[in-house]
């Protein structure tokens, strides 16, 4: 297992998501008809759009990959390639987006992703990505008013909260009633038929205790002296091995 | 740390209109939409009449139908930085700002030649007589010919002065004697340009060697590109050594063609490599280091300040025109480079810093470089600016993107270390070294998409001097495969700050120096940030415009 550098709750709480086996917390529902809803790319009961026939149908000559790699069951369909896009407040987002990128790369097979400073977009075979965002959608890796489903106009990550402690949209994709955060647009922000319920808001003392990010009110990053540490021989290695990679350096 | 007033703080308090900026909550969708700036409403309205007039839509910003509905968030204007004028985003913008125009034109148009050769030329190959009368009477004609007046062929067309008048041509040198000999028109003068004993070292620098400072008219550069430059200028100038000095004769007019051509001539930017080919002047392949020499604050006011001005200059220079308005196309990043200059907020964190290596070090220049030093300085930094973020959310929201608090941050650390060291490898390496690890593990999200890798990579090839790696970081610049896509503020600041922290009268060349301090430019390069100031309220006199060719022009 991964692990992340320093013993404080932030580094644990990253070497946890960094953890490829790790079973994280499901906290919500969300119907495979909502899901697709959501993401926009198809109508629910509707098939999947192909670019390519079946893996087994297509006459591959010897494929060294092939003998190397199993195919996602999305590559095995020919599927095409679609994409989400989730931007995370810094206001105590359950996942941000570098490390998004990290753990997609430990946990999820055949994802390309690109990672922004406050929105990380995934592209995948359609029904892996299905699979892999239910349980971006359904875990303690999200959180409806802190992240958010954004295909368009991303914006929101730094602003501050709204006064129900929602990450502001330009869209307004979604709002809260009831308790709970009631999506109304897909993430192409292209209104959806009936309100989406991702359920409520998770507590900001919760929030706060699953945080990864070094901040105020979890641990001040001038104290994180085994990760400054790390990160500066990081730096040092790539410099002196650009200099002289034939000497050793401690 | 002192408690002088934190300029940044009331700065945030009025633009955003609220005494309390330690509040992470706020109010959004109430502000009108797009109709809070007045800019935009200006330009709906101008757009109905364009559109009537030529009889196609152009900006449709009161369409709801049409992309984002704009200011669902409050629209917050800008302070320019050591000024008081107040802005919209939208007067930053490169095609709406002149003074930000200018500021690449004066640049661009600039070539400096110098005359030792073709004097030499002159006198063992020609056997004339160089003197003061006669330099006198070239550079009279010179200053015919550069604006386009026509002195060695009959039945030629020329150019009409209105619409070159900014163009001319000046000498430099560091010979008192001929100085002194010499019309004072044609003249740049360090002994007045420049305190004295800076003008003490640039002259003995520069000694008995005589440049020519061309200015090509800015209309040139608008219809051609940075190519055109020294092309001009050569081809005005040769004519002007034949009509000045009555050459005839194919072999001579070569030898000055070569010398005018290439021999002696100091282009500002050189050719860019292929994938991003330009001609030579353009900004892409302009060294750092003559960015800070082209920066004249430090003749007016203190080294922090200087290097405040040559950030503004270098970010907007290479950041906003050449990478965002021409190599990355679209209409520009505004806001990553606006954050360098704009509602104190580089310059207060700037501030901080400077105590803190007074405090730490004892003053400018005053550590040894050393990684441990490169480490701590770009540390404390990043944590500087995360806490001012803890403490202030409405900071964080003014820096809502990766890509302008990664900019501001290595600048921060790039800077400090400059001035601390007086070393500009280590100012680069503390730049790299926030944008490609520090800020990324702390707030876990760090700029644009792989915004990091050119810093990735240049941390190996920082202390390369393969000319594909790397050079000595006074003569890297865009140009340089490896370093600064859109990261180039930090360098020209780290850069500056480290032989403003010596005391340096220049930085990479001293002829540079001399030919940006002249009164006659349009831009002043003492006061960057007053003039994108100006640029924004309007108040800019530009040049290069085509208005003598209008009906009625004259």
């Amino acid at each position: 297992m991964l692990k992340y550098p320093g013993n404080d709750k932030i580094a644990k709480r990253r070497s946890y998501m960094l953890n490829p086996d790790a079973k994280f917390k499901k906290l919500r529902e969300i119907p495979d008809e909502d899901l697709i809803l959501l993401l926009g790319h198809r109508e629910p009961g509707s098939g999947y759009r192909a670019i390519h026939p079946p893996l087994d149908d297509l006459m591959v000559q010897d494929d060294p990959i092939l003998k190397l790699v199993d195919p996602t069951p999305g590559a095995q369909h020919g599927d095409a390639i679609e994409f989400v896009q989730f931007t995370d407040s810094v206001y105590h987002s359950p996942l941000v987006p570098v490390f998004r990128s990290r753990l997609y790369s430990v946990r999820y097979k055949g994802v390309d992703h690109v990672t922004y400073s406050g929105r990380q977009l995934m592209e995948a075979r359609a029904r892996d990505l299905e699979k892999y965002t239910k349980e971006l959608l359904e875990t303690e890796l999200f959180d409806p008013a802190r992240s958010a489903l954004r295909g368009i106009t991303v914006h929101g990550s730094s602003m501050r909260l709204d006064e129900n402690g929602l990450m502001f949209d330009a869209r307004r994709r979604y709002l809260l009633k009831d308790g709970e955060i009631w999506y109304l647009k897909n993430q192409m922000a292209i209104p959806l038929d009936k309100p989406i319920s991702l359920g409520p808001p998770t507590p900001e003392n919760i929030l706060i205790e699953n945080s990864i990010i070094y901040k105020k009110e979890t641990i001040r990053y001038r104290d994180a002296k085994e990760l400054l540490d790390h990160v500066g021989k990081i730096f040092e290695r790539s410099l002196y091995g650009g200099f002289n990679p034939e000497v050793k350096h401690e | 740390m002192s408690k002088k007033e934190n300029i940044m703080i009331k700065r945030l308090k009025e633009i955003f209109n609220t005494e309390d900026l330690t509040d992470k909550h706020t109010s959004f969708y109430q502000f009108g939409g797009w109709k809070q700036s007045k800019r935009k409403q200006e330009f709906v309205i101008r757009a109905k009449q364009i559109a009537e007039s030529r009889g196609i839509p152009i900006y449709l910003r009161d369409r709801d139908d049409i992309g984002v509905p704009l200011g669902q968030r409050f629209y917050e204007p800008l302070y320019i930085s050591s000024t008081e004028t107040l802005c919209e985003r939208e007067d930053l913008q490169l095609v709406n700002n002149a003074a930000i125009q200018q500021m690449g034109d004066d640049i661009k148009r600039t070539v400096i030649i110098g005359l030792d050769l073709a004097h030499k030329i002159l006198k063992e190959r020609l056997g004339k007589e160089v003197t003061p009368e006669t330099i006198n009477h070239y550079m009279e004609v010179v200053n015919h010919t550069m604006p386009g007046g026509v002195v060695a062929q009959e039945h030629m067309a020329e150019v009409n002065p209105e619409l070159t008048k900014d163009s001319y041509a000046k000498i430099v040198t560091g010979n008192q004697e001929l100085k002194d000999s010499l019309d004072s028109r044609f003249i740049l003068d360090i002994d007045q340009l420049f305190p004295e004993e800076k003008a003490e070292e640039i002259n003995d620098e520069i000694g008995s060697r005589i440049f020519q400072v061309t200015r090509v008219p800015t209309i040139a550069i608008r219809i051609a590109d940075g190519g055109i430059v020294h092309r001009w200028a050569s081809q005005q100038t040769v004519l002007a050594f034949i009509a000045a000095y009555s050459i005839g004769g194919g072999a001579p007019l070569s030898d000055f063609a070569f010398a005018g051509k290439h021999a002696q001539v100091i282009v500002l930017g050189n050719t860019t490599w292929p994938r991003r080919a330009r001609a030579p002047n353009e900004f892409g392949g302009i060294p750092f280091g003559y960015i800070s020499d082209i920066c004249q604050a430090d003749r007016v006011s203190d080294p922090l300040t200087y290097v405040l001005e040559s950030v503004a200059l270098g970010g907007v220079l290479y950041d906003l025109i050449w990478w965002g308005g021409y190599m990355g196309g679209g209409v520009g990043p505004v806001n990553g480079t606006a954050s360098l200059y704009t509602n104190e907020v580089l310059d207060e964190l700037s501030r901080y810093m400077d105590e803190w290596i007074h405090h730490n070090y004892g003053g400018y220049n005053s550590v040894k470089p050393s990684l441990e030093v490169v480490k701590k300085i770009a540390q404390e930094s990043v944590c500087r600016v995360l806490e001012e973020y803890d403490n202030y959310p409405v900071l964080l929201e003014e820096h809502w993107g990766g890509g302008i608090r990664l900019n501001v941050i290595s600048t921060l650390a790039s800077i400090t270390t400059g001035l601390a060291t007086g070393n500009s490898l280590a100012s680069l390496m503390a730049g790299h070294y926030v944008y490609a690890h520090l800020v990324k593990e702390a707030m876990g999200r760090n700029a644009w998409g792989g915004g990091e890798a050119v810093d990735l990579v240049s941390i190996p090839d920082i202390v390369s001097t393969f000319p594909d790696g790397a050079l000595i970081p006074e003569l890297r610049g865009p140009n340089i495969f490896s370093t600064m896509v859109a990261h180039s503020a930090f360098p020209v600041g780290g850069i500056t700050a480290s032989h403003a922290a010596k005391g340096h009268p220049w930085v990479l060349s001293p002829v540079v120096k001399v030919a940006f301090s002249d009164p006659n430019l349009v831009f002043d390069f003492r006061y960057v940030r007053r003039e994108i100031a100006k640029g924004a309220k309007r108040e800019f006199n530009f040049t290069g415009d085509r208005n003598a060719l209008r009906p009625g022009g004259e």
